[in-house]
Order: structure tokens, then sequence, then C-alpha cells
């Protein structure tokens, strides 16, 4: 594009300006699903991609803006001098609308707003200073429940809109010192979140009702970490070391909306990494790493915390425990020749927990191999096994009232085999193509109840090809399969329950998710230099089957079609003609009692247990058109 | 790096008879050259360079090329190449770029899970050739999503699931959570942990809370799954079922009233969430089972 000379400076990149319009029909269709997260690309669209750069090309400054005035606007300003300081600012918008479908609310979701600011400065040719800041705004409201009654707690239930009104910011400072012999970097955040202090959570007037908010927060981290090169040992060090400190001093109350006090709660965390890596000689390079991670919560002693859990020891104990994740790494990469390398690695991973809350230690072999048989294709395969043994924690024999049954799923022994594939071939100049599979499978021995298995597979293909310097083309297509089975109690009393029937209908609960996903792409020079055609379509479906008649299973279907006709009147000057379709559905039988008020055997289902304001979103599908006119320097 | 000042007491290197110099390179490689003039460090080489290093522009990267000048451009004798079907190895590719930029976000690269898997920068960066010279961070793919397909189709693919970050949406992407530099925490993850990571827009579920629920912790992907799912909030299952993986023994197990009727409120919408609305933990007195 030609440049715009602007004294000593010149400016490139281009302006586009224009509308959009969203079909009314099909019509009264709710299509949330679509404007989950952004809006519709519709009504008046402007969008900005400047640079102004200085003649010698040093300092530079940028300004990008995307979709002013939409809740999704987006702008970016930047400037710099290359290998000397760097400043950036950034403030955007989304959404998250959770649902639509529901008796009482339309678009129950929340508003947020970003602003990102950060920069560098390189104060000598060794020394960097670096800051960051993130603030996050989020306003809107979320679908909450509450209990009512301690007497008959649990008979009724009503839904009601939650207020949020919440603010985050954190803030990133740092230095760093490079040598070509090493580096050491110092960093600090400061993190924290604040509720808005909405206090009154749940029916006014209508008895205990409230509901606590998440409590407003403050962390904070310091972190040091380097590296050291040791070309006598062919070897390079790095580490890092971070301590966090956590706490939470919301007001605390009961049902009744009485100030039981402060919460006065706090939590350290402890990470800490050292790798090295040695390369004795050209083919042979050895990695070798430590990294222990250790969340400390010492709250047992706060008074409040006692006094919540009424003297449930064991409860407290179950809920209020430290751990210590640490996790030793050794692997070895050889090429055998310059078409093939193989590497082998053993892996250990231990979970300690106190409170007698259960230790797992997992061992991990692994291989692999790399092979580019051909300058023209790169395979590359590897393959784990992994046993996981878990110690004293809480079986279901051991249970006490009241304790929350075990957490095997985290805890428990396993064994898990996972193997991947990924091979890239691109046989001639102009096609390229990349293959990916993947397995794993686990299963959860000597555990009794809980998840038993979980495994699945994956495989993807993706093809581009370029027939002519005007054509590109590419298509893709990705399968997944999961499957988990769990099983539950089998009709034995549980603390003075009446006895329970086992599972949905059944001992086994299997669940099993596929996944398939189709695109599309293609860009063609209809007319080179003059009339660009580009075109996207992405088609995922998926299916979850829950083999159990209580539960109706559930479909979705997700299609997103975008195609755009550019004309290059001049060099400055371009049109631009877009189509958008979208369609969603999701067939999922509750969706059906939802809409309808019929249950699954056919009745009138209508009593105020039915509603909930977590629904789902309507099948919807959209057309949108847009024109624009650009403007490039 | 250096600030672009001169080079102030560096006695500039008298330039070694085995480099050719870039002036010659010129003379073969035009549209390369205008291409690298463009970029910053294109900009910094050819146009201000600080250092004697820099100085020598192509053969900074490329190494002393006088015997390819020689050869007429068939000998590439002690030069490094970063096209396919290179002799030089990955890690040799990568050492040429990591002695300037070894600092900042790739200071855990070597040993990084890519590293040792045979990428190098080139794999996924382009210098001077390619659409991607115009990305931000000179991708050899025009967005970060298709840098990453290459290999990781599963989790880019999983951005149009139904439940999902907005990727697709464009306010997200696969560098907003990882470094695929690397990182001293596990996944490449952006934080000391994969928990502290999901805190950086979501320190709402931080806590420490009065009542706390353990796998929410210990870590955010016991329940979650990040890239995307069926399920509602990521979830990795329906909370009917994805509860069940530890709760084995709560509520009449079948969902039914004593005359048989689906318990719709137990089952619908947020199924066990309807009622313990605070799962990621509760700051109420009477919070004990997430109720309040």
């Amino acid at each position: 594009s030609a440049e715009l000379t602007l004294g000593n400076y010149t400016m490139t990149g281009y302006l586009q300006a224009g509308g959009g319009w969203l079909s009314p029909n099909p019509r009264f269709m709710n299509r949330t699903y679509f404007t989950q997260y952004v809006p519709f690309p519709e009504g008046a669209l402007g969008y900005a991609d400047l640079t102004v750069k200085s003649k010698d090309g040093l300092e530079y400054a940028k300004f990008w803006m995307y979709q002013p005035g939409l809740t999704d606007q987006d702008y970016l300003l930047q400037a710099g001098k290359l290998g000397l300081f760097h400043v950036q600012i950034e403030f955007d918008e989304m959404q998250h609308l959770y649902c639509t479908l529901n008796p009482f609310n339309n678009n129950i979701g929340i508003h947020i707003y970003r602003i990102r600011a950060s920069g560098w400065v390189n104060l000598t040719p060794d020394i960097l200073l670096f800051a960051e800041n993130q603030f996050l705004r989020r306003t809107g409201s979320q679908a909450a429940s509450y209990v009512s009654g301690p007497s008959n707690p649990y008979n009724f239930r009503a839904e009601y809109l939650r207020p949020v009104d919440y603010k985050q910011n954190d803030l990133r400072v740092g230095g760093e010192y490079d040598r070509p012999g090493g580096q050491f970097r110092v960093a600090y955040h400061h993190s924290t979140f604040d509720n808005g202090n909405q206090t009154i959570l749940g029916r006014p007037g209508v008895f205990n009702t409230i509901v606590s908010l998440p409590p407003s927060n403050v962390a904070n981290y310091v972190t040091a970490e380097g590296a050291i090169n040791m070309p006598q040992y062919k070897t390079r060090v790095t580490g890092s070391l971070t301590y966090g400190w956590l706490n939470q001093n919301d007001t605390i109350y009961d049902r009744e909306y009485n100030d039981r006090g402060l919460a006065g709660l706090g939590a350290t965390t402890l990470a800490a990494y050292i790798s090295g890596l040695t390369r004795p000689n050209k083919q042979l390079a050895l990695r070798y790493s430590y990294r222990a991670y250790n969340y400390e919560n010492n709250n047992t002693a706060n008074q409040v915390l006692r006094e919540a859990y009424e003297g449930d020891e064991a409860l407290m104990q179950a809920e209020q425990y430290s751990y210590l994740r640490q996790t030793v790494n050794l692997n070895a990469d050889y090429k055998v020749n310059p078409m093939m390398a193989v590497n082998v690695g053993y892996a250990w991973h231990g979970v300690s927990r106190t409170n007698g809350q259960g230790n797992t230690s997992t061992n991990t072999a692994k291989v692999g191999v790399r092979l580019c048989p051909t300058n023209w294709m790169n395979l590359m395969a590897n393959y784990s096994y992994s046993a996981r043994k878990g110690s004293n924690y809480l079986t279901y024999d051991q249970l006490e009232e009241g304790i929350p049954l075990t957490y095997k799923f985290y805890s428990g022994s396993n064994t898990r085999n996972t193997f991947r594939l990924i091979a890239e071939v691109y046989p001639v100049k102009n096609i390229t193509a990349s293959v990916n599979c993947s397995f794993y499978s686990t299963s959860y021995h000597n555990s009794g109840f809980g998840l038993l298995s979980d495994g699945g597979w994956s495989a993807g293909a993706d093809v581009s090809w370029r027939p002519t310097d005007r054509v590109a083309l590419s298509l893709g297509y990705d399968h997944q399969y999961i499957k988990t089975r769990t099983e539950s109690i089998d009709g034995t009393q549980i603390a003075g329950e009446e006895a329970l029937i086992t599972g949905d209908a059944g001992y086994m609960l299997w669940t099993s998710d596929t996944y398939d996903t189709i695109f599309f792409r293609g860009d063609f020079k209809v007319i080179p230099k003059k009339l660009d055609f580009t075109t996207r379509t992405n088609f995922s479906f998926s299916n979850s089957r829950f083999h159990n008649e209580g539960i109706p299973n559930l479909h979705e279907n997700i299609l997103d079609c975008r195609s755009f006709l550019t004309y290059n009147v001049n060099e400055h000057w371009a049109c631009k003609v877009g189509y958008i379709f979208q369609y969603f559905n999701l067939t999922q039988q509750f969706q059906r009692i939802y809409t309808t008020g019929l249950r699954t055997d056919g009745t009138l289902q209508n009593d105020q247990r039915f509603n909930t304001l977590d629904g789902y979103y309507q099948n919807a599908t959209a057309h949108l058109v847009q024109g624009f006119l650009v403007y490039k320097f | 790096s250096q600030a672009p000042a001169e080079v102030e007491g560096k006695k500039a290197e008298k330039p070694n008879k085995k480099y050719a110099g870039v002036e010659i390179c010129q003379t073969c490689h035009a549209k390369v050259y205008d291409e690298l003039a463009k970029t910053a460090m294109g900009t910094l080489f050819l146009k201000h360079p600080r250092t004697a290093t820099e100085k020598l522009g192509c053969e900074t990267c490329h190494g002393p090329a006088s015997a390819h000048v020689a050869s007429g451009g068939k000998s590439f004798a002690g030069m490094v190449r970063f096209t396919k079907g290179t002799p030089n190895s990955a890690s040799e590719r990568s050492d040429v770029c990591l002695k300037c930029h070894q600092k900042r976000n790739r200071l855990f690269w070597s040993g990084s899970v890519h590293s040792t898997n045979g990428l190098a920068c080139t794999t996924c960066h382009v210098v001077h050739t390619g659409p991607g010279i115009k990305t931000r961070y000179q991708l050899a793919k025009l967005t970060v999503a298709d840098t990453c397909l290459t290999c990781h189709k599963e989790q880019v693919r999983a951005e149009w699931k139904f439940s999902h970050h907005p990727l697709r949406e464009g306010k997200m992407n696969c560098a907003s959570c990882h470094n695929p530099h690397g990182t001293a925490s596990p996944m490449l993850v952006k934080a000391i942990s994969t928990k502290e990571l999901c805190f950086n827009c979501h320190a709402q579920y931080r806590g420490p809370y009065l009542f706390q629920h353990p796998p929410v912790m210990e870590d955010c992907f016991n329940c979650h799954q990040p890239h995307g799912s069926a399920y509602p909030a990521l979830l990795k299952q329906p909370p009917i079922r994805l509860c069940r993986e530890c709760h084995v023994a709560f509520h009449n197990a079948p969902f039914r009233t004593n005359t048989g009727v689906i318990r719709t409120n137990q089952m619908m919408g947020s199924a066990c969430i309807n009622c313990h609305r605070n799962i990621h933990g509760s700051n109420s007195i009477n919070g004990d089972l997430f109720f309040r």
C-alpha cells in the first residue's frame, strides 16, 4: 500500500467503514447462542489499523480499532523505539450471556470491560524493566438460588438473579538482567478482587435466604527466576521461585443476615522449579527438572471458621487441608541420524495432603520417536504409561457421617496409557497435510465406587493446497470420542437416609461424547490485484449419550459460514461485501420439557422446582449481510 | 539487545575475511532483503546496527557466507540454513535466535517441551519470508490458532464446541493462557499453576473460603475442560454425572420421587448446582453444603 508522508514520519495501514444487516427471519427467534460473547456485527461498523513510523524506521506508533460502539469494541494504542522501549494500552469489551430459555428472564448475563496496559524499557543493553496491568470489570446478573428453612431445609428452592458488580485488577512489575552467560529476573504480582459488596442476596423479606457472594480477596506473588549457561559442561540451568500469600477478609453472614465477624482467612503458596538441559554432543540432549507447588492453608485455628463448622472436626479436616505437589522429570533425546531421533523419559509426580486426606505417587515411563524419512515428511509419535498409587485416603468403608465421600477421583490408584502421533507431509511445494491422532485410557483400580474408568481417542487431518498462486484452499476434519464409567452406591443405607436405589436406574453410569469438527477455507484472487474472494466454513456437531432412560441424550450442531468479496478500485480505495450464515441446534429432551412443560412420561410439570434460571439457548439461524468501504494508506 | 546508540567503547571488529558482507547478499537475494528491511530486526540490522554482530546483517544469523559467494551459491559450508530439508538440526537453528532472544518470554525455552520435541523457532515464526511477516510476532501462519493447529488439532478445534472460551470470537487466543516458549509451570501455562492461571481472569473463585470444596482448592481442571465441551460452563461432564465421580451416595440415587417421577430440579439446568449454588466454596456461616 502507498505510504502517506507526514513530515519525518510515514503512515501505513487502512480505515474500513460500513454496515451490517441482520435478517429478521426466521421471525421471533432468540439468537443469543451466537451473541454469547460478542454481539452480531450489524448496524454501523468501523475498523482501523494505522501504523506511523519515523523515516529511519526506529520510532513507531500504532492504532488499532475494532467495531467502535458495539459491545465488543476494541481499541489498541502502541508506541515505542526499536530496542529501547515499548508501551501499549488496550481497552475492549465483551459479554457473557448464559441462557435465554426460561420463563422469567431473557439474556441473563454479564458485561465485561477490560483495560490492559503494558510496557518495557531497556535501561541499559543488559537491564530491562517491565510493567503490566489488567483491569476487569463485570456487571450484570447471574442465575442463583437459595434454599429456605432450617427445619425442612431442602424441599423448596427458588431461583433469582444474583447482581454482579465485580472488579479485578492484576498488576505485575519486574526487572530483568541479561548477559550472554545468563539471565536473571525478579517480578512482583499484586492481584485484587472486589465483589462490589452486594450484601443482601436472596429474596428480601423472605426468612433465612441470604446466600454469600464470592468473597473479595487479595493475592500477592513475588518471583525470582533466572538461567545460567555453562558451556564448559554444555549445559543450561534454569530456575524459578515464587512465594505467594492470599487474604480474604469479607464480612461473614448467616442465612438470617446476622453479621458474624470478618473472615480473616489466608493461605500461602510456594512454587519452585529447577531444570537443566545438557548436550554432551550433537546427538544427545539430556533434560532434567524438579518442580514443587505447596499450598498452605492454616485456617483451622480461625474462630469464625471453627464456629461455622460447629465442631464437625471431620468435615473441617476434610476441607481445610494443605497439599504439596512435586514432579521430577528425566528425559533423554538421541539423534540416531539426520532422519531419526528417539527419546525416553521417566517422571515421578507426588501429591501429599495433610489431615489424612490422601497421598498419591505416580510413576510414568515415556518413549517417543521423531522421523524425517524424506525432506517432505515429519513424523512424531510418543507413548507413556503411568501408574498412580493412592494411599491413606478415606475409602467408602472408613466413611464417617457427614464427610463427603472419598474424592478418589484425584487421590485413588489408577493406571493410564497415552499415545500420540503427529505427522506432517508436504510432498510437493504447494501441498501441506498434517495428521494427528491421540489415545488415552485411565482405569481406577480397587476404587469400588465413583469414577472407574475414563478414556478416549481423537484423530484429525487437514490439508492445504495452493494449485496456483491465485488460489489457496484448506480442508480439515477432527473427530474426538470420550467415554467415562462411574459406579454408584448399591442399595446401602447411608447415615440414616432411606435405602438408595443404585445409579440412575442402574449400577453403572456410562457417559460417552463424540465431537466432530469440519472446516473449509478458500482464498481466491479472482482478478489479480483487483478482485479477491475469501470464504470460511466451520461445522461442529456433538453427541452425548448417558446410556440411561432417566437422562435424555444431548446433540449439538453449530455451523458458521463467512464469505467476503473485495474489489480494489485503486491502490487506495476498495469495497467489500460479505455474507455470514450461522446455525445452532441443540436437541435434548430436557429442552423439550423446559419449553413445553412436559415430563419425560408426558405428564405436565408445573411446580416451582421445575423452573431454573440456568436455562438453555434457543435453537436459531442467522443471516447477515455486510458492506464496507476501505481506504488504504 | 542494546539501545540503538552508537557502539560505544566497543571497537568494531575488523570484518573477518570469512564474512562476505550484507551488500553482496542483496545482489542475489534482493526480494528477501526488501522483506527483511520492513521488519523490526531488519531495520536494526540493515540500517541501525548497535553491535558488531548486528552489523553483519544476514550473516548474523546465517553465519559466514564467503564460501557460499565464492561457489556462486552452491556451497553452504559453515552456514546455518532454515529452509525445509535443512541439514542443520532444530537446536542449531534455535541457538542462532537464542543468541539475542533468550530473555523475557523465552527464558525457559531450552529444555522446554517444544524445544526437546524437534521444534525450532522458525517452525512457528518467519524472519523475512511469507505472509506471516505482517502478523504480530511474525508467525509462520496468519493466526496463533493456525500456528498451533498443525500439532494440536484437538485443542484448537475445541473452540468450536458448544461451551468454549471466546477464542473463535477473537477475544482470546492460545497465547492468552500458554507461553509456547516454555515456563516453570506445567502445561506451559502463564502462571505458577493451572489453578493460578484461571485466577488471572476469574479471581472470584480464589477464596480462601470459609467452606472449601477440595477439588476446587486443588485444580480447576478436576471438573472443567478449559478448551471446550458439550456441557455448560466448560464442565467435563453434565453435573449429574460429574459430581457422581466422587459423591456416590447422596440423594435418592435415581433422582426419582416416591411416585417415580424424575426430580427435574436435580437433573435440569445446572442439576446439582441448582441447589448447591456456591459449589466453588461458601463464605456463609450456614454454607456447609454450599447452598449459601
